[in-house]
């Protein structure tokens, strides 16, 4: 934690140009936080192919964040069924059971309504030679205006001097309005211990100089992050190229997680000749995730890149390449392997 | 811990001391270290002789007759004051078990180079092995005791001198390299300064720092 | 919203998380072996638990202006700790109570486990000859994994089923045309690419720990193309996408050649020097001319150019592939005298690949491969004049004619003059060599008197080769050393053994699967290779002798056999005296085994990875905790196992025998010899000796040792090695830039491995010749699997690298933890098909039931079952390769023609996968 008590906000920046949808910040986060039989079901980050229904199952029409008058949308609660996930296998019975090939290893789960973290994976939108899809990896935006924390009955959410939004479990009464209150349904519920539970932000490891597991793990280094409003990628990349947008702003909730639009390869003609004059990705979805500004950070994008293509210079190619990968941890470059064991 | 002296150690299923080799600026080097391993050792009644008629430098000397490099080993002798008893309990005490607080001068490299000294010395001992030297149950003295690593020296050097191959004899001149840059020379320099504060023996004092002044000149010549 | 006031309840739950990332001990660890990457991991212990993993990033940048390798990580690798106490996990030895596959157990100790196995390996000896003891080689576990059954295997004389020949990322194409098929530069020389061709790869799924270097290099002005049949992941991140039919590259290859040539945009100078183009060849024999088609006392392999100053035929230099004082003629014909005295007329190979590539224009390449003709010119110009990369992967070579999808890729680079310099070359299997391992087998003894004696003695086979091929460069004297040693190893193409044993003499006889253009029926082809002696002293356990005791260490042959069950459970299955399966996870094999023996995992033991070109580091895997249950290591298994083969023997009296060679061998002391009177037996000692005795050799720099790995995790290769598979990368390594591969060619002149000692386009061999191969082309897959709509293609997967993550359940949750058939909506829906429905794919080979996947993005006509779902997923246990016959391409059997032959994990026949037709239908929602 801060010690000066000077309130900063720490920020992601995801570039979906460089996500490759390997869920290695899921899987990072899940096996560091959320190992427990009772959060079997839990993905704090998750990735999910878009267009897509994603996590929680058409989470994007589930409501809550703010209107433009600030005032709480009603939201929905996602149910288990919605997140699916969680299978229990027949291991033992296929292994060790005599089953001699009359049963098979699968999900002990009913077939109808099944649905898990990934489940409409690479499926996306449009026919071939057409289609189109990208990766979106979420997690909690740690909103500078909190919808969860303001639903909160209990007091238990709050933000804490690095912009994380915290949740105190032994306060929390497990009420869920946290759930409906927040639009991007990234708030799971701990059924076993009647909680609530989120992305911590990997607080933890902040404290110690240690950047969050998603952003350290990420193979495609495609997640920065760093404080929003010192010096750095984050920065240059939110505020003076202005690449990098909200998801959903229109939520009211003001996340502090961004994300670069994706560019993809032009769509192809009957005859299977390039239509260089078409997007492959319908511009207004991409506004409707990222609002209008979408069109502006694609159009830089796309104008950086051709000139570097031309033999140009361009320090907003130089950021997101980030030759030295330490480049995406922002101020939090610490080896966790160096701090001595705690605990 | 290791065969330290020549006698008994098999090379290639001779015994070493039946092995002819001409004396040439290798023999000479493998002579040096035999010296300084000697001085750095417990001493008996022999060194104390030697110490105090003042032939330790000249023992050097004598074994660099046929060094390619110019080294002054300088002069040195005990003080006839000092007896064999004396010489001893100061060696044990400057050394090895110190004298209640502790060693002045440590005599084991693992203590100065930092980080963890077992796995150093597992490293150090399977270094041995791998040119050669297998373990001995008699002595005591863990690898990296400064007189072990000299030892150390005077084997690799005697191999490289008695190699029946270009490649093996290469092999054993780039272990000396090796050995000297990651161990003799990371910690020498402290020890002789640690013996110059602790106001120890001159003859100590002396040989510590002519041992330090030599393991570099000895390394410059070996990767020239 | 402020924050509450109680203080106990925030440190309780902020401590309950802070307490959660607390360990004790931390190492480096590797995992998922299979994958090769073997990126360097930080281990995190707790109470004598692997808590988690995270990659250890600790990689210092190469070179300023490409960026690091960091952090190398993958989603498989960091749940690897889920998967040590997962529920498939084996924990103990075992014997099947009941039939075998009945799936019935009882646990047994090691001592009896041992004492079994030991007693049927010692029976089939004396019965049948050691060589009816047969392994599978692997390419899981690790070094010390590979080390310990192969040592076992050569100890005994057993035999060991080549790797490649089971596996099959064997990229023929490649030998064919440049003499060996490891030819990767290092991940990041990918960014130094101007254009970059995903094509037959996946990267985004199957790369991921590189891929990165693909999306920066497209910010770095590189242009990046997938060219696949459906719009994949890697089409995601791509700048273009071309839709290709599946199995039709060669065609959209050549036609892109085809291009190049007619708008003379082609490297001339790099054609004619690094080449065969320019040589001459007999118009009518299509031949080449030869030395001794000349003179009596001319070598056979002398090859020849016409010179256009001097006007006169010239010899094509032996020595080196630099043009100097003469200007070899791409066009023309010629006339020359021939020994006998007749004349014949002679042309370029140049001329005949001119020939053939009238028949690809992109407007008669289209109808083929479905590539717009002006996309194909576009991108044909591009490549001329930019610095490209093919970043293929392991899926031409399981096309059955992957090998001419191959040589038309690499004629597009020769045309291009792009390979030998950075950003250029095809991508693939980089192996490299790790001298201590390999030293490491002829050791008696520990220490460097002994690694000097072999290196000297290495050096002095060397020299005498080179006696005798004074012309021959390092690469092909290597490979001539290792060839030496061949007939008295244990390595066998695996190939005669289906055939011979295990019911493929059928299957590859079937002529509806085969290749239509074949002029003779496939047992013709094989039945020459063998009488002319081809592959002598390889056919091993020869067609006389019964396979009696099967050993899979690492390995998982009942998943991976294409042919399904016909091929292995019905047909050598009932053969076997004895299965013994090795694993740490119940795989399909480990359910239809005999005998189980439980192995330490990654992070239990110690271990080196493979040694690859791809990051060009050497991992350490150090032992974080303790084996679960009983598990043993592969090394510890194979000394017990010594140990009591020896006992037996002698109680059985049969300690002598006669090897498959009639060489005398004795059982006595095989306790002893496996660990070499016990200089070897513990396994930090013998990683050790690897390392130091590279660094002796010149792979590993100075100072490197088992101590300098425990702290780095990786460190980086300062040579290639001395062996082959290390030297075939032909480049110098250097500390401050990614590792190119072919530079020696390309700068420095130093001649191919091949026949003519240039990258080779003509074949002139007569079965090459017969199927019309000699000269690249493009040919449609055989009908594999009978006559079905539906191509069934496949790749590897994002979620496991092959079955090995099957049974982690946090990976399962990022999919959906079951096999899946990828189909188009216009499939789906003409079958009436929706997302989710039980489905049956089926051919004449066999069936299969998996749930269907429906998408918009896979091209109508094509189906995906991606690789690694276990048979025991599937109902019946009938898994996806029940429909894949399994066909070799009788070309592969060709030996005896300079570099085509036999080396290990290279040249040989292997089975197709890709490309099967298939049925799909609709078996419930």
């Amino acid at each position: 934690m801060n010690e000066t008590s000077e309130k900063r906000q720490i920020a992601w920046v995801i570039d979906l140009n460089k996500c490759i949808g390997c869920q290695t910040c899921s899987v990072a986060c899940k096996v560091l936080w959320t190992r427990e039989e009772s959060e079997k079901a839990q993905w704090w980050c998750s990735v999910n192919t878009l267009p897509g229904k994603g996590t929680p199952k058409d989470w994007e029409g589930m409501g809550g964040g703010f209107d433009d008058a600030m005032a709480p949308k009603t939201g929905h609660q996602p149910t288990l069924a919605d997140f699916g996930g969680g299978f229990d296998f027949n291991h033992e019975e296929v292994f060790f059971g005599g089953s001699a090939g009359k049963v098979h290893l699968e999900p002990q789960a009913p077939r109808e309504g099944r649905w898990a973290m990934n489940w409409d994976e690479d499926q996306g939108a449009g026919e071939w030679p057409n289609s189109y899809y990208f990766y979106m990896p979420r997690m909690c935006n740690h909103c500078s205006k909190p919808a969860c924390a303001q639903a909160c009955p209990s007091g238990a959410m709050y933000k804490n001097d690095d912009g994380l939004v915290v949740r105190d479990e032994d306060i929390c009464s497990g009420s869920r309005f946290c759930m409906e209150a927040c639009p991007y349904k990234k708030i799971y519920f701990n059924y076993e211990r009647h909680v609530g539970q989120h992305c911590i932000g990997c607080f933890p490891r902040i404290e110690k100089g240690v950047a969050p597991a998603c952003v350290r793990q990420c193979p495609g280094r495609a997640i920065f992050t760093g404080w929003l409003s010192e010096d750095g990628p984050v920065k240059d990349l939110v505020m003076k190229h202005k690449v990098a947008l909200p998801l959903h702003g229109e939520y009211g909730t003001s996340p502090n997680v961004y994300y670069i639009p994706p560019l993809s390869p032009h769509p192809l003609n009957e005859d299977m000749s390039i239509n260089a004059e078409k997007a492959r990705i319908p511009p207004e979805e991409l506004e409707a995730l990222f609002g209008p500004e979408v069109h502006d950070a694609l159009a830089t994008m796309q104008s950086e890149m051709d000139k570097v293509r031309d033999g140009g210079s361009s320090e907003l190619m130089k950021t997101l390449i980030a030759y030295k990968w330490q480049e995406l941890l922002g101020p939090f470059t610490a080896d966790p392997a160096d701090i001595i064991a705690t605990g | 811990m290791f065969v330290y002296s020549l006698d008994g150690l098999e090379i290639d299923g001779d015994l070493a001391n039946d092995i002819e080799i001409e004396d040439n600026e290798i023999t000479a080097r493998s002579g040096v270290y035999q010296v300084l391993g000697q001085i750095f050792s417990v001493p008996d009644g022999t060194d104390h002789e030697l110490a105090v008629e003042g032939k330790w430098p000249e023992k050097l000397r004598e074994a660099a007759s046929l060094l390619a490099f110019d080294f002054d080993f300088g002069v040195a002798a005990l003080a006839s004051s000092v007896s064999a008893e004396d010489y001893q309990a100061e060696y044990l005490r400057l050394f090895e078990i110190g004298d209640g607080d502790g060693c002045p001068a440590p005599i084991y490299g693992g203590l100065y180079t930092g980080g963890d000294r077992r796995k150093q010395m597992e490293e150090v001992a399977r270094f041995f092995e791998y040119f050669g030297l297998k373990t001995s149950k008699e002595d005591k003295r863990p690898p990296d005791h400064l007189a072990t690593e000299f030892e150390f020296m005077q084997y690799l050097a005697f191999k490289e001198a008695a190699s029946p191959s270009p490649r093996l004899g290469g092999s054993f001149h780039r272990a000396q390299e090796d050995f000297l840059e990651r161990q003799l020379i990371s910690w020498l320099d402290e020890f002789a300064a640690k013996l110059a504060a602790a106001d120890a023996l001159p003859v100590y004092i002396w040989a510590s720092r002519t041992a330090a002044e030599f393991v570099k000149a000895d390394l410059q010549y070996l990767q020239s | 919203m402020t924050k509450p006031t109680g203080d106990a309840g925030v440190d309780t739950v902020e401590g309950g998380y802070r307490d959660k990332w607390s360990w004790d001990q931390v190492t480096f660890g590797t995992h998922c072996l299979n994958c090769l990457a073997s990126c360097p991991y930080r281990v995190y212990v707790k109470d004598g638990e692997v808590i988690f993993e995270e990659p250890a990033a600790l990689f210092e940048q190469v070179n300023p202006n490409v960026p690091d390798m960091n952090p190398m990580a993958c989603q498989k690798g960091s749940a690897w700790s889920q998967q040590l106490d997962g529920p498939d996990r084996l924990k103990y030895p075992m014997r099947r109570v009941g039939e075998r596959g009945e799936g019935k157990w009882e646990r047994i100790s090691w001592d009896e486990a041992l004492q079994e196995v030991a007693e049927s390996i010692v029976e089939a000896i004396d019965m049948e000859g050691p060589e009816s003891v047969v392994f599978e080689e692997t390419v899981e576990g690790g070094l010390l994994t590979q080390a310990a059954y192969l040592r076992f295997a050569s100890l005994i004389g057993a035999v060991t089923l080549d790797a490649q020949g089971l596996i099959n990322d064997f990229p023929a194409g490649h030998h064919i045309t440049f003499g060996k098929f490891s030819c990767a530069s290092s991940q990041d020389d990918t960014f130094n690419a101007e254009v970059i061709l995903i094509w037959h790869s996946n990267p985004a799924y199957t790369s991921i720990p590189y891929a990165h270097f693909i999306t920066e290099a497209r910010y770095n002005g590189s242009s990046v193309v997938t060219i696949a049949p459906d719009y994949s992941a890697s089409a995601v991140i791509s700048d273009q996408y071309l839709p290709i039919k599946a199995g039709t590259d060669a065609a959209f290859a050549l036609a892109m050649c085809q291009v190049m040539v007619e708008e003379n945009i082609f490297n001339r100078d790099f054609v004619i020097s690094q080449t065969d183009l320019p040589l001459l060849v007999n118009t009518s024999t299509r031949r080449f001319l030869r030395g001794n088609d000349l003179d009596e006392d001319s070598p056979e392999d002398q090859f020849y150019w016409w010179d256009t100053d001097s006007d006169a035929m010239v010899e094509a230099p032996r020595v080196s592939l630099q043009v100097e004082g003469v200007s070899p003629a791409l066009e023309g014909t010629w006339t020359v005298k021939i020994l006998d005295g007749s004349e014949i007329e002679v042309t370029t190979v140049w001329e005949l690949m001119k020939t053939r590539l009238q028949d690809y224009t992109p407007e008669l390449a289209e109808p083929i491969c479905g590539v717009n003709p002006d996309s194909i010119r576009q991108l044909a110009r591009q490549i001329a004049e930019k610095r490209t990369k093919i970043v293929e992967g392991f899926n031409t070579p399981k096309y059955f004619h992957g090998d001419l999808m191959e040589r038309a890729m690499i004629l597009v680079l020769a045309l291009s003059g792009n390979w030998g310099r950075k950003g250029t070359g095809i991508q693939g299997l980089a192996l490299a060599g790790l001298d201590g391992y390999q030293i490491f087998g002829m050791k008696q003894e520990r220490g460097v008197n002994e690694t000097a004696r072999i290196m000297d003695g290495i050096d002095g086979a060397m020299d005498q080769l080179r006696e005798m091929s004074p012309d021959s460069t390092e690469e092909m004297l290597g490979t001539e050393l290792l060839l030496r040693g061949i007939a008295a190893g244990t390595a066998s193409p695996p190939a005669f053994f289906h055939y011979y044993h295990c019911g493929y003499e059928e299957t590859w006889n079937n002529a509806a699967w085969q290749d239509p253009a074949m002029k003779r029926p496939f047992d013709d082809y094989l039945q020459d290779a063998v009488r002319r002696g081809w592959w002598g002293g390889l056919v091993k356990p020869g067609p006389g002798t019964d396979p009696t005791v099967f050993i899979s260490v690492a390995t998982n042959p009942i998943r991976r056999q294409r042919g399904g069950s016909a091929g292995l459970l019905e047909t050598l299955w009932p053969k076997l005296e004895k299965i013994v399966v090795v694993e740490n996870r119940m795989s399909s094999t480990a359910l239809q085994a005999d005998i189980v023996l439980p192995a330490a995992m990654q992070y239990e033991r110690k271990n080196l990875q493979y040694a690859i070109t791809h990051s060009f580091n050497l991992g350490f895997s150090d032992k974080a905790v303790e084996p679960q249950g009983e598990a043993k290591t592969e090394w510890e298994i194979f000394h017990l196992l010594s140990q009591k083969v020896a006992e037996v023997a002698e109680e059985e009296d049969c300690v002598e025998y006669l090897d498959g060679r009639r060489q005398p061998r004795s059982l006595e002391a095989l306790g002893d010899q496996f660990t070499a009177q016990g200089n070897f037996e513990d396994e930090e000692v013998i990683i050790e000796e690897w390392i130091a005795d590279s660094v002796e050799a010149g792979t590993l720099p100075r100072g490197a040792s088992l101590t300098t790995l425990r702290e780095k995790g990786a460190v980086r290769f300062t040579g290639l090695g001395l062996f082959a598979p290390g030297l075939s990368l032909a480049t110098d390594v250097k500390p401050d830039e990614p590792v190119t591969a072919f530079t020696w060619h390309v700068e420095k002149g130093v001649p191919f491995p091949t026949l003519t000692r240039r990258a080779q386009f003509l074949i002139d061999h007569p079965w090459f010749a017969e199927a019309d191969e000699d000269i690249v082309r493009h040919k449609n897959p055989p009908q594999m699997g009978g006559d079905y709509p539906l191509l069934l293609t496949s790749g590897h997967s994002r979620w496991t690298v092959h079955a090995s993550a099957m049974g982690n359940k946090v990976l399962a949750e990022t999919h959906r933890a079951e096999p899946l058939i990828v189909l188009s909506l216009v499939d789906a829906k003409e079958r009436g098909i929706e997302d989710g429905d039980l489905v049956g794919m089926r051919n004449d080979r066999g069936s299969a039931k998996l749930r269907a996947k429906v998408t918009g993005r896979v091209r109508p006509g094509q189906a995906i079952v991606y690789n690694g779902w276990e048979p025991h997923m599937f109902e019946n246990w009938q898994g996806p390769n029940q429909v894949e016959p399994g066909m070799v391409k009788w070309l592969h059997l060709v030996s005896r023609y300079g570099h085509l032959r036999y080396v290990p994990f290279g040249w040989q026949p292997v089975p197709a996968d890709r490309a099967v037709y298939i049925e799909v239908e609709k078996i419930a929602s």
